[in-house]
This record gives C-alpha cells, sequence and structure tokens, in this order.
C-alpha cells in the first residue's frame, strides 16, 4: 500500500511568506490511505448583495462561449469552470422582508428560516451532510472561514437573528458553525499539534493533558447537564460536542506537512483575502480538511471598496434602480470577487497531486445570496462551480438550466445532490425542494 | 390621535412599501410563554454563555492577565441589538477549541509571571494549600463557592502530572486549564432544584451577584459583591441599591458606556463606518476617535447622574477638543483632550442627535441617510419600529445628491401612498436632521441648495428645526419607556417578555417620578422582581 504524495513544497503567497514548512519525514508514509487516489475535496465560497446579471451571464452556452467583463479574469482558468445559469432556491425566499438573511440562510441549506431574532431554526448545510460523512478521515472535520466577523451594533436583517446573516455552515436546524475571520486563528487550526520542536515523547504528554482536562470538563458537563432544564440542555449540548469533536481530532494521526512561521492578521482588505485563499489552499494540500466554506462578507455587506473606486456602500449601490453609475460600480466590485476566485483555483492548479492537481480532485461552489440586489431574487442565481473533482463535470461550459425565462429552474438543491455525489455522498434528497440530482454536469 | 394610538396601528400598515434599509427589525413581540403567559408574569431565562467582552473581561479580573486570547473569538451574534442575548450565545466547536487553547495560554501566563503569587498564594507542595488554591481559583471563576468534592476533583486532575513524573508547576497548570474551561465557567448557570420547573424563584445571592455585576461591568463579581453574597445582604433593598452606586463609582462601570451605550447609541459602529474619502477628505482617524470620545464622555455624564435622562435630546454641554470643536464650527479653544464644553442655546449642538458620531453612523459613505436617521431614531429612543420594506422596494440611487433634491426625492416617494404610510413616520425625522452633513458637520446649504430641516410629525406637531423637534421627541411618552426597555433588555441578556409591560410601565413611571437619572433607573431594574428572579423553560418552549 502505498499513500498519495501530498506535496511537500508548501507556501504562503504574497506578504503571507512568512512560511517554511519543514517536514515530518517520519510521518509521510503513515498517511492513512488505501489506494492511490487523492481525496475530492471541497470549497465553497459566498460574496454578499449578488451580482450585476447584465455583465455576468455568457450569452452563448455550452463549451464555445465567451468571458463577460465579470468572468474575465477566469480566462486563465476557463477550461476548468462551469458557469450555472438558471437554478432557483425558492426556500431561500423569506417571510417578508429579509432576502439578504432569507439567502445567506438557504446559501448552502436550500432551507426556510425560521423569522425570529431568538429563536433561530434553519436546516443542516450541504458541507456539514458532506463533513458528517468524509469528515473522520482528516483532522478537521470542516473550516468555516470569513472576512468579516459582523457590524458590532443594530439589528441583522429586518426581524432575522443576525445567525443568520453571518453563517453559511450549518451542523443542524439549530447549530450555526461560527466562522472565523483570523488568519492566525486559521494557521492554528491547521498545524495545532505540530510542533517540530516537541519530542516524540513531550507530544504524547501534551495530549494526554488535554486529553486529562477533557475528560474533567466532560464529567462537569454531564453532571451539569443533568441539573438543567429543556433550553439550557440544549445550550450545554453545543458545549458537549465541542468537547467531543477536540477528543476526536486529538486521537486523529498529526499532518504530514509541519509549518512554523505566522501569518499576521492584517486590516488590509486585499491582504486579508490573499491570505486566507492561501490557507485555504494549505488546508487541502495538507489534507488538515476536506471541507471549508469561505464568507467573503457578511450578507447585505455594506462594505465600500475605495481602493476599486467604487467608494459607496456595497448594499447601497447593489440597489442600484438602473442607474448606470451603480451597474458601473457593482461591475467593479463583482469582477474584483471574481478575480479573488480566480486566484485561488489558480494556486489550487499549482498544486500537483499525481498525474493531476489540486483543482482536479476539487470542486469549489462560488454564488452569492441572490440574484440580482435590487430585485433580490432567489432564481437564476449566479454561480461557478470549478474543478472537476475526479471527473464528476465536463468543465468549460456555460449551462443555462432556465431557457424558458417565465418558468423557475430547478432547485438549487438538485446541484446540492450532485456535489454531495461527487464527494461520495449519496442522499435522494436534501433541504427542502429537491426533486433529483441535476442533469447536464458530467 | 395621541403618539401612542398611532402604535397600535403599525401592523395594519406593516405590508406597505418603504425604503431599501437593512437594519430594522420586524417589531414582533418579544417571546412569550407558552399560549403567552399571565400579565405580570416574569420571562423565562436562558443559561448565559459569557460573551466576547464578558470572557475578555473576566480573565482579567479573575487573573491580572494582559492576554487577551478572547480577541481571536468569531464574533457573538447579536439579537435586538445587544450582542449579550443568552438564547442566541452559542458555542460551536471552533469557539470550543479556541476556550482551550486559551485555558493553556491563560494557565502558563499565571504560572509564569508576576501573576502567580496572587493565585499560588501558599507553598504548593503541601497539599492543603493546593486544597486553598484550587477552592479560591473555583470559587471565583465560578461566581460561587466550589464544593469540597469538585476541590478533591482539581486535586486529582492536578496528580496526572505527578503520575507522569513531572513537577508541581505541571500539575498547577492542569488544574488551572481545568478551571477555566470548566462550563461553570464559560457559561452562568442559574440551577432550580427541580430542572424541569418553570416555576419563578428568587435568585440566590451569588446568582444575583453576578447578574449585577455583569449587567453594570460586563465581567464577574469582585471581593466585595461576593462578600455581600456570602454574607446574604444582597437580599436586602437597601444593600442591593448601596452596591449599585458602589459599581458604578468604580472604573469598571465604563462598561456601561462601551457595551451599553456603545450598541444602543451605535458608538462601536463608528469602527467599522468608511465615509467617502472624495467627498469628505477631512475625514480621518484622529476625527473619529474624537467623535467616539465625544459619544462615550457625553453618555457618562448621564450615568454618573449629572444630568437626567430628561435631558438627553436637550443639553447644555458636550465634550470637545480642538480637532472636534473645528469640525462642528465651535469657538473654544481646546487641546487635543476633550473637555466638557457649555453650549448656548443658538449653537447647533444641543445633545445626543448633534452627536458627531450618531449623524456619521446614520448616513452613508456619500451622503445623508434621512431614513436611517429616522429610523434609528424610531427604533432607539421610541421603541417603534417601522415596518421594514417589502421584498423588491428600491432606494434612491447614489452618487451626487444635494439636500435639496434629496428632499424632493423623498416627497415625491411619500407622494406614493404605499410608501407614505411608512415614511411619513420616518422621514420627517431624518429630514429634521438634514443641517447635518454625512459625518456630522453642521451645513445652511447643501449644494447650493438650501437646506430646509423643518418637518411635521405623524401627530400633526409641526417643527422648523432639529432642536425643536428633538424637543418633540423628549417629551413623547414612548421615550422614557424605551429607555427603559433598552436597558432592561441588556441588563437581563434577554427580551422584555410581552407579560412584563407591567413592570416596565412601573419603572418607567417611578424613574420619572424621580427625576430619571440613569443611577435612579438602573436601581429601578435592579430590584425589579424580574431581574431578582428566575424562570426555566418548559420542554418545547422557546
Amino acid at each position: 500500500m502505498k499513500g498519495p504524495k501530498f506535496s511537500r513544497r508548501v507556501m504562503l503567497g504574497g506578504a503571507g511568506a512568512l512560511l517554511s514548512l519543514p517536514l515530518f519525514e517520519s510521518l509521510i508514509g503513515d498517511a492513512a490511505y488505501a489506494d492511490d487516489s487523492f481525496p475530492a475535496r471541497l470549497i465553497c465560497f459566498y460574496l454578499p448583495n449578488g451580482i450585476h446579471m447584465a455583465a455576468w451571464t455568457p450569452s452563448q452556452t455550452g463549451s464555445n462561449f465567451d468571458l463577460t467583463p465579470i468572468l474575465q479574469p477566469l480566462a486563465p482558468v476557463k477550461d476548468q469552470i462551469l458557469v450555472v445559469s438558471g437554478l432557483s432556491n425558492t426556500p431561500a425566499q423569506p417571510d417578508g422582508p429579509g432576502d439578504h438573511a432569507g439567502g445567506t440562510s438557504g446559501f448552502l441549506t436550500s432551507a426556510h428560516a425560521n423569522k425570529s431574532e431568538t429563536d433561530i431554526r434553519l436546516g443542516i448545510s450541504m458541507d456539514q451532510v458532506i463533513a458528517n460523512q468524509i469528515g473522520d478521515a482528516t483532522r478537521i472535520a470542516s473550516m468555516q472561514i470569513g472576512i468579516d466577523g459582523g457590524g458590532n451594533t443594530g439589528n441583522c436583517d429586518s426581524g432575522y437573528g443576525c445567525a443568520y446573516s453571518r453563517n453559511v455552515s450549518w451542523a443542524s436546524e439549530t447549530q450555526p458553525l461560527s466562522k472565523t475571520t483570523s488568519a492566525q486563528v486559521v494557521f492554528n487550526q491547521i498545524f495545532e499539534g505540530t510542533d517540530p520542536n516537541a519530542s516524540i515523547e513531550e507530544q504524547a504528554r501534551r495530549k494526554l493533558y488535554r486529553t486529562s482536562v477533557l475528560d474533567y470538563v466532560r464529567e462537569q458537563s454531564q453532571a451539569l447537564e443533568n441539573k438543567l432544564g429543556y433550553t439550557d440542555r440544549t445550550k450545554l449540548d453545543q458545549f458537549s460536542t465541542g468537547i467531543f469533536e477536540l477528543e476526536q481530532r486529538l486521537n486523529k494521526p498529526s499532518l504530514v506537512c509541519g509549518a512554523t512561521g505566522d501569518p499576521s492578521d492584517t486590516g488590509d482588505l486585499v491582504e486579508k483575502v490573499r491570505i486566507m485563499n492561501d490557507l485555504m489552499v494549505l488546508a487541502l494540500q495538507c489534507d488538515a480538511t476536506r471541507v471549508i466554506t469561505f464568507m467573503l462578507g457578511n450578507a447585505g455587506s455594506n462594505r465600500s471598496y475605495p481602493f476599486l473606486g467604487a467608494s459607496g456602500g456595497h448594499h447601497e449601490y447593489s440597489h442600484h434602480q438602473s442607474d448606470p453609475a451603480n451597474y458601473a460600480a457593482l461591475q467593479t466590485i463583482d469582477t474584483w470577487e471574481v478575480e479573488q476566485l480566480s486566484y485561488l483555483l489558480q494556486r489550487m492548479n499549482e498544486v500537483p497531486e499525481g498525474t493531476g492537481t489540486l483543482l482536479q480532485h476539487s470542486q469549489v461552489f462560488f454564488s452569492s445570496e441572490i440574484e440580482d440586489g435590487n430585485a433580490h431574487r432567489h432564481r437564476n442565481l449566479p454561480i461557478i462551480l470549478a474543478g472537476n473533482c475526479h471527473g464528476a463535470y465536463t468543465t468549460g461550459r456555460h449551462i443555462d438550466y432556465e431557457p424558458n425565462k417565465s418558468v423557475n429552474g430547478p432547485p438549487i438543491a438538485n446541484l446540492f445532490l450532485s456535489m454531495m455525489a461527487a464527494m461520495g455522498v449519496n442522499q435522494s434528497s436534501f433541504g427542502d425542494n429537491s426533486t433529483g440530482a441535476l442533469g447536464q454536469l458530467a | 390621535m395621541d403618539g401612542n394610538a398611532w402604535l397600535r396601528l403599525l401592523p395594519l400598515v406593516a405590508l406597505l412599501g418603504c425604503d431599501g434599509v437593512i437594519g430594522s427589525s420586524d417589531g414582533e413581540g418579544p417571546f412569550a410563554g407558552p399560549g403567552g403567559g399571565d400579565v405580570g408574569a416574569v420571562g423565562a431565562d436562558v443559561m448565559h454563555r459569557l460573551n466576547q467582552t464578558e470572557y475578555r473581561n473576566t480573565t482579567r479580573d479573575l487573573l491580572g492577565t494582559q492576554l487577551d486570547p478572547a480577541a481571536n473569538f468569531p464574533a457573538d451574534d447579536v439579537s435586538f441589538g445587544f450582542d449579550n442575548i443568552s438564547q442566541v450565545l452559542s458555542v460551536s466547536p471552533l469557539l470550543f477549541e479556541l476556550y482551550e487553547q486559551a485555558a493553556q495560554e491563560l494557565a502558563g501566563e499565571v504560572l509564569n509571571t508576576g501573576i502567580r503569587d496572587s493565585i499560588v498564594f501558599c507553598d504548593p507542595s503541601l497539599a492543603s494549600c493546593r486544597s486553598d488554591v484550587f477552592r479560591e481559583l473555583a470559587s471565583r471563576a465560578w461566581r460561587r463557592p466550589a464544593s469540597e468534592e469538585e476541590v478533591t476533583r482539581l486535586q486529582s486532575l492536578f496528580d496526572v502530572a505527578l503520575n507522569e513524573g513531572e513537577g508541581v508547576e505541571e500539575g498547577l497548570e492542569l488544574a488551572i486549564r481545568g478551571v477555566l474551561l470548566s462550563p461553570h465557567f464559560i457559561y452562568r448557570p442559574e440551577l432550580d432544584d427541580d430542572p424541569l420547573s418553570a416555576q419563578p424563584r428568587l435568585l440566590n445571592d451569588y446568582e444575583l451577584a453576578s447578574r449585577l455585576s455583569y449587567f453594570l461591568w460586563s465581567s464577574m463579581p469582585d471581593q466585595t459583591l461576593f462578600e455581600a453574597a456570602a454574607n446574604g445582604s444582597l437580599g436586602d433593598e437597601t444593600e442591593l441599591r448601596a452596591q449599585v452606586d458602589r459599581m458604578l463609582n468604580d472604573p469598571k462601570a465604563q462598561a456601561l458606556v462601551d457595551n451599553f451605550a456603545g450598541q444602543w447609541l451605535r458608538i462601536r459602529s463608528l469602527e467599522d463606518h468608511v465615509p467617502d474619502y472624495a467627498s469628505f477628505p477631512q475625514w480621518d482617524g484622529a476625527l473619529r476617535d474624537a467623535m467616539g470620545q465625544e459619544a462615550k464622555l457625553f453618555f457618562g455624564e448621564f450615568l454618573r447622574g449629572n444630568v437626567s435622562m430628561d435631558e438627553l435630546l436637550l443639553t447644555d454641554f458636550t465634550f470637545l477638543n480642538d480637532r472636534l470643536a473645528e469640525h462642528y464650527g465651535l469657538p473654544f479653544d481646546l487641546g487635543s483632550q476633550l473637555e466638557r464644553v457649555d453650549l448656548d442655546a443658538n449653537d447647533p449642538r444641543f445633545g445626543l442627535l448633534t452627536l458627531g458620531s450618531l449623524l456619521t453612523v446614520t448616513s452613508t459613505p456619500i451622503r445623508t441617510s434621512p431614513v436611517k436617521r429616522g429610523v434609528w431614531i424610531l427604533e432607539q429612543l421610541l421603541c417603534s419600529e417601522p415596518p421594514p420594506p417589502p421584498p423588491g422596494v428600491e432606494g434612491l440611487p447614489e452618487g451626487d445628491m444635494s439636500s435639496g433634491s434629496l428632499r424632493d426625492r423623498l416627497e415625491l416617494h411619500r407622494a406614493d401612498p404605499t410608501c407614505a404610510s411608512c415614511h411619513n413616520l420616518m422621514d420627517p425625522l431624518g429630514l429634521g436632521l438634514e443641517n447635518y452633513d454625512a459625518i456630522g458637520s453642521f451645513r445652511t446649504e447643501d449644494d447650493g441648495f438650501p437646506v430646509d430641516a423643518s418637518g411635521q410629525l405623524i401627530d400633526g406637531q409641526g417643527f422648523t428645526n432639529a432642536r425643536e423637534m428633538a424637543a418633540l421627541i423628549q417629551e413623547d411618552q414612548r421615550f422614557e419607556h424605551c429607555i427603559v426597555e433598552k436597558l432592561f433588555t441588556y441588563a437581563l441578556g434577554r427580551p422584555v417578555a410581552s407579560t412584563e409591560e407591567p413592570f416596565i410601565e412601573a419603572i418607567a413611571e417611578e424613574s420619572a417620578q424621580n427625576g430619571s437619572e440613569l443611577p435612579e433607573l438602573i436601581k429601578l431594574i435592579v430590584t425589579s422582581e424580574p431581574f431578582r428572579t428566575r424562570r426555566g423553560t418548559l420542554e418545547g418552549s422557546p
């Protein structure tokens, strides 16, 4: 039996290039794979406020399509992407106002959010269904990463609790998985427990200590649980889950890559996005996890982009009222967002894995909570699906599932069924409205 | 119609049109017990997880640490305008992992720095000393006396290191990690004798001490408060009021400014707000900091009881430094430190509504937003959320727009009966502040248009400028009630239950009779039945 050859030379690009990665030679042969194939991996990439569709959607379908202005940055990887038009997400339609919260909470769940500021109920997200099945194979079952923690004050969107606007990964109906916005935390998550300066003996002792503390805390938690009423028990369950997951991780083999260095947490948006992109590549490349969600902003983000010459708020621009000046600003912002995706894909494509690349063994889903920012539509969603995930998709095409524009296209939940299948997770239904895996992808 | 009558009509217009503003609430009632509960019944409580700020302050006060591991915790979810609402404070696996790392870092710091002696105050090679150390630390960390069984269990955690052949230090470190990762530290459990009971009960003294300290300090009780809990004196209302006075005089009461006012008055939002450089080249970090400090110092005067809340909207003072005075166009000779200055009746600055910070964060990066400003006043000062806009409704276009044309556009918009139903509530309030631009400078003209800040409230009362408008809002009955509601929500970490309206009414009334001073209002809340009572929830109820 031979393990897959994960690349040893892993570097953070740009100003994050502070890392050198001494390898744990002795561990290389221990990586626990039964065959030569590299595992399938998933990144879900969220962007806020929809897209200026007129400059996004290619006019042709099939493999002979021209990249539109917003999609232009994808030219270097055009043959490795699918542009997907015409899918709908009707469960994401809120009760009354609240399209950003509804669209973001439904982004990977295809579930309808309970409209409340305190009674938070939704559904499990697609990435978590996958993580539940394949997460055991890696140290970290899944990672949740983002750029914005959350505005410091105020309500989120029209009577929907902020949890709906800030999280796309949901472990269960009531458990949003908060994301980290710190590059330092992401780095520590990936490389935690891989101290190249510690002896084997020392590492074993550290693990014993951590396990002992966790045992102690679990006892306390169990004793406390017996004294709690219904609601408080639900609260404490989340804590117990945290104990369980960390204990599991401690019992998994160490990572095949090691690293030294320290990615700095920067306030500069461009730099921060690039470092996060680099860290995501690193996490997949080192097989620390196989499932990542990434939020480029929170629902309805009103961030301004002065470095692009778009100094108004993104959300305000997105209520464009068909004003050409707003269209221009949106196109600028949207194009920048696609550039970030393109950077990620190119980095993944540079990682050789056997006869292929990391990108070919992965799928990257890129979309927003709504279609057009002014109309707040939950149909014809802007979607890029990149990477062919071991040949699950025939890339280099534009597919339009809503050729008859008067009727909603198929539910995006069907795409999620196909994406799960590409990860080896076969389900017959998902979310509130799936009808079966999506055709035309292969 | 009086001010309250139309409020009751709001649900009827709930689906009519508005402007594309995010950030308004649906105005639905807070959670009530099953079937709504009895009027006058206290609301249900949920076990509270320390939020990021509370964790930071608690580790600071417990250990004396300079470390701030909470800085990397994921953002807490916000509900009802605050980030301390128990029901939405959850623990994800990521947060748990960060708690575990934090416990390691903090324990390491305790043992290897000058703060060691305050925690390990005897010779830890002696078992009796270790018992004392563990008992003391756990009792403070868990904010109630640790049982002997719990102390013994910490001792056995200590023994894990000895059994590994390591020394006392390693053992101490393990025990400290255990204390800091315990659910008794991370949460604030209030335990009922019968966990399945939803019968309200009086809090015990330690639980009450914690509620008090997390309300006033966003942190754990200090030694004095623990002692008061230990000798049972908090059950005495006079003693409880005396504790509030003592605690408000402590520098830690700044937490009420940073966290309560910081969110209620949106001072915290300044950090995230970036005015357009091309439109406002004079904006920079120094101006932003001065505005933030002005708002905090301004609120601090009310918190110290120097000024009645009756004057929140019409004061004759503010705090300025040279930079802010110049920005406001006021002729004071000041240095770089902010100082309290007296304003006269002709000055365009006269209280909360003219604070630069508030005027700035309720604007877009490019221009003022009368709608956002109006919504803020309705939601935060009158607790009368306008219904949110229906889906698909279009906002105003961006780009160059003077206040003259802005008013015209809003007028047009309000001519549409669908929009008018709620814009007649919001727009006059926001347009009344049009003499203040998107970074709070005073102006009489905008792009050549003279600013018209006159208007009429929905009840027909007219005003010619912002000061007159402020006077009308201040006299609105809902204003005093709303302040109580906001403070109560923050104090309890949960929204006001519909059954609790009588408590709010009574507190508002008594506060008004006593001169509406904030310290007194805080005491009325602290001594109220909901604050001193706990009620659990039945299975299946929210």
